[in-house]
C-alpha cells in the first residue's frame, strides 16, 4: 500500500510533466487527454491519483492559485498595502506570462460546452478564489487599523483583479504567444496599482 | 339500390353546394388553412436554403466502415439561420437529430466536416427526391432533404454526385470562419460604436459610463460568448478566424477607449497614463468575473439593472481608483510608520528641512503629478515630524 508521501510525489511527478507540456503547449493545447499522453503518463494513474482527467485539471488550477494568494496570505503588520498589490500583481503578470494557467483555461472553456460541471470548478478554484484572498486581504488592511467591517471589499477584489491584466480574457490573441519582459511586467503592475489608489481624473487625490 | 341512388344525390347536393373558392377543401380541415398554402401546398414560401454539406470520416469504428470511402463514411448538414444561429440536421442510427446550435458548437461539426469534405449546396424547392427510394441511411436522407433524386446509398456517392452540380462549391473552412468572423464582428462594433465621437463631448462620467453600457450590451449577449469561446478554444486550429473576432471587436472597442482617454488627458482632466493599458484595463473590468463566470459555464447572462450598476461601480472607481478605502488605509499606514512606499522617500530624510527639491530626485519616469504626490505627502509629513522635534528640543 502506498503512504501519503509516496501518493504525493507520484502526483507531484505526474502534474510536473504534464505542466512542462502545456507550457510548451500553451498556445495549441485545447485537450487535456492528449496533452496527458503527450507527457507519456499513464492514462490509469492519473485516474488513479487524481480520481478524473478533469480532478487533474483542476489540481493544477489550485496549485496555481495557491502560489498566487501566497503575498495575500502573509498579512504582514510591517508592509504597505501597496507594496503588498504589487507583489500579488506581480506574481499574477508572471503567471499568466509564463504558467500554463492560459492552457489550462483554454482546455476548460472547451470543455465547458460539454456542460460537464469542470468550467464551475475552474472558476471556484481560480478567479473567485483570488476574488475572496484579495477581498479577505482588502478587509484586513482595514481591520487592522480598528475600522469596522469593509463592506464592498468583494467589487472592489473584483475590480482590482481584472485591472491587473486582461491575459485571461485573451482581448489579444497574441498574447498567447508574446512573453513579456519584466519590466514590462512590473511597469504595467505599477501602472495598474496607481491607477487602484488614485485613478485617472486629475485633482481627486 | 334506391339506398343507393339517394347516397349518390346526396353527395351530388353537397357537391354543387360547395362554392367554387372551396375547390380545395380537405374533409376535417378548416378552408382557412387549405387555402392558405403556396404553389408548393406549403403554408409559407421560403427561399431556398444554402447549406453546408459534410462528408465526413467516422468518430468511432464501425463494422461497415470497410465498405465505404476513407473519409466519407457519413454525411450530414448544417445551414445558418442568424449572425450565431445554425441548424444541424445529422441522421444517425437510431433518429435524425435536428437542432439549434450557437457558432462555437456548430465549429465543432465543420471542423468534423474539414477532416472529409464540406459542400456548399443550395436546396431545391419543390425538389426532386422520394420518399420511396427506401434504405433510409443519411446519403439518402441528405439527399432527400436537398430536394435531389440521386439513385445513391453511400456518402461518398452524394458526394460525386452532388460535386459535379454546376453553383456547388467545395468550402475551405478556415477561409469560411475568417470571412464570418469578420463580418459579424464588424457588424457588432459598427452597432455598438458607430456614434462614440459623440461621447467626447460629454464629461468623463457620463462618457465612459455611456460607452460602458454600449459596449457591455454587445460584450453579454449570448452571441458574443460564443464568438469568444470559439476564438479562444479553436485559436490554435484557425488563428486568422480567431485573430478577425479579436481584431474587428475586442481591439475595436480598446481603440475607441483610447481614443476617449487620449481625448481627456488632453484636455487636462486626466492624469498622464500608459493610454493602451488603461484602455484594456478598463474593457477588462467591465468583463470581470462576471464574464468568466457566463464563459464558463456557470451562469446565465445579467439583466439590464444589474448590468448598469456594475458599469457604474467599473466606472467610478476607473475614474477615481478605491478612493476612501485608500486614503483610510493610506492615512493609518503613514501614522503607523510603516515602511515607506518609495525607498527615495527614505533617502529624503537624510536632507535638510528645506530642502523640497524632491522632482529633481526621483527619477525622470517618475515625475509624474500623480506619482509625486504621496511622495511629496511623505515629505510634508517628515518635515512637519522633523520640524516638532526641532521646537520640542528648542
Amino acid at each position: 500500500m502506498s503512504s501519503p508521501a509516496h501518493i504525493s510525489d507520484a502526483k507531484e511527478e505526474i502534474i510536473s510533466r504534464v505542466a512542462d507540456v502545456l507550457c510548451q503547449e500553451r498556445a495549441t493545447a485545447t485537450n487535456i487527454e492528449s496533452v496527458v499522453y503527450k507527457a507519456a503518463v499513464d492514462r490509469d494513474a492519473v485516474i488513479a491519483k487524481f480520481g478524473s482527467m478533469h480532478g487533474l485539471l483542476l489540481e493544477m488550477v489550485s496549485n496555481l492559485s495557491d502560489e498566487l494568494i501566497q503575498p495575500l496570505e502573509q498579512q504582514s503588520m510591517d508592509r504597505t498595502m501597496r507594496d503588498v498589490l504589487i507583489e500579488f500583481g506581480i506574481q499574477l503578470a508572471h503567471t499568466y506570462a509564463t504558467s500554463h494557467l492560459i492552457a489550462l483555461y483554454r482546455i476548460t472553456l472547451s470543455e465547458a460546452t460539454r456542460h460537464s460541471g469542470i468550467g464551475r470548478d475552474f472558476f471556484e478554484r481560480g478567479p473567485a478564489r483570488l476574488t475572496a484572498c484579495l477581498a479577505r486581504y482588502f478587509e484586513f488592511s482595514v481591520r487592522r487599523f480598528g475600522k469596522v467591517r469593509f463592506s464592498d471589499a468583494r467589487r472592489l477584489a473584483d475590480n482590482f483583479l481584472y485591472l491587473l491584466g486582461d491575459t485571461l480574457e485573451f482581448s489579444d490573441w497574441m498574447t498567447t504567444t508574446r512573453v513579456a519582459t519584466a519590466k514590462d511586467c512590473r511597469d504595467a503592475v505599477i501602472e495598474a496599482v496607481d491607477l487602484f489608489y488614485y485613478g485617472l481624473v486629475k485633482g481627486e487625490q | 339500390m334506391t339506398a343507393l341512388i339517394s347516397k349518390l344525390l346526396l353527395v351530388s347536393k353537397l357537391t354543387s353546394r360547395r362554392h367554387p373558392e372551396n375547390e380545395f377543401h380537405v374533409t376535417d380541415v378548416p378552408d382557412d388553412l387549405a387555402i392558405e398554402i403556396d404553389h408548393n401546398d406549403s403554408p409559407i414560401s421560403k427561399q431556398p436554403a444554402e447549406w453546408l454539406v459534410c462528408f465526413v470520416p467516422g468518430l468511432k469504428k464501425q463494422w461497415w466502415h470497410r465498405f465505404t470511402h476513407p473519409r466519407h463514411k457519413h454525411v450530414f448538414a448544417l445551414k445558418m439561420v442568424g449572425d450565431d444561429q445554425w441548424v444541424l440536421v445529422e441522421p444517425w442510427w437510431t433518429r435524425i437529430m435536428v437542432t439549434t446550435l450557437r457558432t462555437d458548437e456548430a465549429v465543432k461539426f465543420l471542423r468534423w466536416g474539414a477532416a472529409g469534405s464540406i459542400l456548399r449546396v443550395t436546396e431545391r424547392i419543390p425538389g426532386a427526391g422520394s420518399q420511396a427510394r427506401g434504405w433510409a441511411n443519411c446519403a439518402v436522407l441528405i439527399s432527400l432533404m436537398l430536394g435531389r433524386s440521386y439513385w445513391t446509398w453511400t456518402p461518398h456517392g452524394l458526394y460525386k454526385r452532388l460535386s459535379a452540380e454546376d453553383g456547388v462549391e467545395r468550402v475551405e473552412l478556415d477561409v469560411f470562419l475568417e470571412e464570418k468572423l469578420t463580418s459579424t464582428m464588424h457588424v457588432m462594433s459598427e452597432k455598438a460604436l458607430s456614434d462614440v465621437p459623440t461621447l467626447i463631448k460629454l464629461s468623463p462620467e457620463a462618457a465612459f459610463m455611456e460607452f460602458g453600457r454600449r459596449i457591455s450590451k454587445v460584450m453579454f449577449s449570448s452571441s458574443s460568448f460564443s464568438f469568444y469561446r470559439f476564438a479562444v478554444s479553436e485559436a490554435p486550429r484557425f488563428p486568422a478566424a480567431a485573430g478577425a473576432y479579436f481584431s474587428h471587436g475586442p481591439r475595436q472597442a480598446v481603440d475607441v477607449a483610447k481614443a476617449l482617454i487620449s481625448h481627456f488627458c488632453a484636455s487636462g482632466r486626466f492624469h498622464e497614463c500608459n493610454r493602451e493599458r488603461a484602455s484594456r484595463a478598463f474593457l477588462s473590468m467591465l468583463r470581470g468575473n462576471l464574464f468568466q463566470e457566463i464563459a464558463l459555464g456557470c451562469r446565465t447572462e445579467p439583466d439590464e439593472k444589474d448590468l448598469d450598476l456594475r458599469i457604474k461601480s467599473v466606472v467610478e472607481f476607473f475614474l477615481r481608483g478605491a478612493n476612501d478605502f485608500v486614503k483610510l488605509v493610506e492615512t493609518h499606514e503613514i501614522e503607523e510608520s510603516v515602511q515607506p512606499r518609495q525607498p527615495e522617500i527614505g533617502a529624503r530624510e537624510q536632507f535638510s528641512p528645506a530642502d523640497i527639491r524632491l522632482p529633481v530626485i526621483l527619477p525622470v519616469q517618475q515625475r509624474s503629478t500623480r506619482r509625486l504626490m504621496p511622495v511629496e505627502r511623505n515629505v510634508i509629513r517628515v518635515l512637519g515630524h522633523e520640524l516638532k522635534t526641532a521646537g520640542h528640543e528648542a
